[in-house]
């Protein structure tokens, strides 16, 4: 007896492990498919590279060892190289932002970097058990307090801004890239109706709707299988995954009406006939001269604000979820929106008890939010200082007037 | 060729939303059926006779589809699984979240436009720009947790009479809608001003300071031209409103169709999930279609095709 209960405990532990290691080859996994996820990595390393090397001091130290022959100059030389493939955009956009003067960008840049930073330290966090310590203020040992389970919150505040990351980039890729795509190939009339109507199905639910029912039904299928079978677990790692491409889809249809407008309106300008009278095929014509030259500042607004509008969707997805009786379609992964769901976190709301439980999560949520807001801006500031070089025109006011209704309804 | 508004709205009001409800509803239904789990299929039955629930029995979806449609084009919206006339408790539930939504709109449609016209000033003082800072925060934040605080703030002062003021401004401010079309608005009216006919209003001696839209500033002509930009982008935000009243329901624990849709989907009952569905689809087809007449009313050029 004694020998079966210890062999049960020494499987449970062996499960745990392999529970953990699966956690970290699927985030390798994601690294892979969802490069965005690299770029706090730049980020980091831009505001360490502005902070250091463009010093005075360490500039001359630098040059000292840059010349001499000495293993460590090699190293340096290797990083000066290696920056120039890795490290080009963040800091450039950060060079562009100081220089410029452009103060949305940099603040946008900084606003979002704790998501950024976080997401990077739940994958390196090392798992730390729950000690049983419930609603403990802030301390020297638990520097934001700690949960009704008497979990550490700062803990918890990295360990599941992983997720919360992950959704937001899956929900920038799937309401973009299609958004885009079907917004081109509504040039051709005999697409143009039925994409239409296929996005007007789409809008004519509220996208509250459209995901709670999608993921009641991924929960059916999902409770049709054992809890200890690989299909389950598998289907609980890839639930934040559903969700991001959820809510990207209900997000796609704004997309393609400003990517559509943009090219019925510039299809009608004067050096598009020119174009295409030099002999510029078509396609050429929409992807470099329209969509990228012309169009890019406001889907760069709309693209930057995105993460800001899934987190806030997400968190209305949760308490959904939080509050119905039945199990089914419920959240089994950790974010920043479960965090002020649980019961202890709304009495605190309510009561003004136990604030630093809601607060910290809260005020990410709110920094990040409007973190986007400001860097999309930002973007749109570097575009339009393109004015000068003459790349982008003055749109008239005649042909905006001519808005199609048809597409409207 | 012009096309007339008759045969505009007859195509559009009636035969488009009819094509569009049957997909939607078909969709919706079979997800539920694939889904596994026992699905009952004699729920849209009203009339208990033993010949209906027999037919109704080990039948396909498509069939019970078919029932469904026929009853509800009668006027028969059958019974909820425990047993409830579904018409008796739509009668209430429909006027909650249609007044909480349509209340809401109308409420973030005016805050939004009054705010836009108030950022296209620039102030001198830094104070007032961190002013205007902070009610874009202030509107960021998610709605279920303005709600709760303002449950703590207000529960006390306001009884039933007041029952509906208090979500309607909640679900107006909340998830970061004002201070997205209050931004549409300053866009689309910073845009206008830059325009010739502007400088030709300025040269004839129109006011150029003023805060609202009177006839006989430069803010009125810019105005009237915003809105034909301004009225649709405003249109897509409407399925995120009928969408985060059923939150609101829930917090303020309003009877709505909320409820309705998260117990049909608990129970497995088609009949409610697509009801509610339905509901959605009619209103905001309803609201889009009402945005698109106002657009055609301001800009005579959108009446041709």
């Amino acid at each position: 007896m004694n020998y079966k209960k210890h062999s049960t405990l020494t499987d449970n532990n062996d499960l745990d492990h392999s529970k953990r290691r699966k956690d970290q080859v699927l985030i390798l996994f994601g690294l892979l498919f969802f490069w965005p996820l690299l770029l706090p990595i730049f980020v980091t390393i831009s505001i360490i590279y502005y902070a250091l090397i463009k010093n005075k001091k360490i500039k001359s130290i630098l040059y000292h060892y840059k010349n001499s022959e000495s293993y460590t100059s090699k190293i340096i030389n290797f990083c000066i190289d290696f920056r120039y493939i890795f490290i080009f955009l963040p800091i450039k956009l950060v060079n562009i932002s100081i220089n410029n003067k452009i103060h949305t960008l940099f603040a946008g840049i900084l606003l979002v970097s704790p998501l950024l930073v976080f997401s990077i330290m739940g994958i390196l966090f090392p798992h730390s058990e729950s000690i049983y310590n419930a609603l403990l203020g802030p301390s020297p040992a638990h520097p934001l307090g700690t949960d009704g389970l008497g979990r550490d919150i700062l803990y918890l505040l990295i360990k599941s801004s992983t997720n919360t990351y992950l959704i937001s980039v899956i929900v920038t890729i799937s309401s973009i890239i299609p958004g885009i795509y079907l917004g081109l190939k509504s040039m051709n009339k005999m697409y143009d109706n039925w994409i239409i109507f296929i996005i007007q199905i789409i809008e004519s639910i509220p996208s509250l709707v459209w995901i709670i029912m999608m993921l009641t039904a991924y929960g059916y299928f999902q409770t049709s299988f054992d809890p200890e079978a690989f299909a389950h677990q598998l289907m609980d790692y890839l639930r934040p995954v559903l969700i991001g491409l959820l809510i990207g889809l209900c997000f796609m249809p704004n997309i393609f009406r400003l990517v559509r407008d943009k090219i019925k309106f510039f299809i009608e300008e004067e050096f598009v006939d020119m174009t295409r009278a030099h002999g510029i095929p078509l396609k050429r014509i929409l992807w470099n001269h329209i969509l990228l030259k012309n169009s890019l500042p406001d889907l760069m607004i709309i693209g930057g604000a995105i993460p800001g509008i899934a987190i806030l969707s997400l968190i209305n997805i949760d308490y959904f979820f939080c509050i119905s009786t039945f199990q089914i379609g419920a959240s089994r992964y950790s974010s920043w929106p479960q965090m002020i769901l649980t019961s202890e976190a709304k009495n605190a709301l309510i009561f003004f008890e136990h604030l630093w439980l809601v607060l910290p999560p809260c005020l990410l949520i709110i920094i990040t939010t409007i973190g986007c807001y400001l860097f999309g801006t930002g973007l749109k500031i570097i575009n339009n200082k393109n004015k000068k070089m003459g790349l982008i025109i003055k749109p008239d006011n005649q042909s905006k007037k001519i808005l199609n209704v048809w597409g409207w309804l | 060729m012009k096309k007339r508004i008759f045969d505009w709205i007859v195509y559009d009001l009636v035969l488009k939303t009819f094509v569009i409800f049957i997909i939607l509803s078909m969709i919706v239904g079979y997800f539920l059926y694939i889904s596994p789990g026992k699905v009952d299929l004699t729920v849209p039955v009203r009339l208990e006779t033993t010949e209906d629930i027999k037919h109704s029995k080990d039948s396909h979806f498509f069939a019970f589809y078919g029932r469904w449609l026929n009853n509800i084009m009668n006027g028969n919206l059958g019974r909820t699984i425990s047993g409830k006339m579904v018409h008796i408790e739509l009668n209430e539930r429909i006027k909650v979240t249609s007044f909480l939504t349509l209340g809401a709109l109308l409420l973030s449609f005016f805050i939004s436009f009054l705010s836009g016209l108030y950022l296209i000033r620039k102030s001198k003082y830094r104070i007032v720009n961190i002013l205007q800072g902070s009610i874009f925060v202030i509107t960021a934040l998610p709605t279920f947790f303005l709600a709760y605080i303002s449950i703590a703030l207000f529960s006390v002062k306001f009884n039933s009479a007041f029952s509906f003021i208090l979500p309607i401004i909640i679900l107006a401010s909340g998830d970061g809608l004002i201070s997205e079309l209050s931004r549409i608005v300053s866009l689309g009216i910073k845009e206008e001003y830059n325009q010739p006919y502007i400088e030709t209003a300025i040269a004839k001696g129109l006011k150029q300071s003023a805060f609202f839209p009177w006839p006989g500033t430069t803010l009125y002509h810019a105005f009237r031209q915003a809105v034909i930009t301004i009225l649709p982008r405003m249109g897509l935000r409407i399925p995120q409103i009928a969408g985060l009243s059923m939150v609101v329901e829930k917090i303020f624990s309003l009877e709505g169709l909320g409820d309705m849709l998260l117990d049909g989907l608990g129970t497995k009952d088609i009949n409610c999930v697509l009801i509610v569905v339905t509901y959605f689809c009619l209103l905001i087809r309803f609201l889009n279609l009402s945005n698109g007449l106002l657009i055609t009313t301001l800009n005579p050029k959108s009446r041709k095709y």
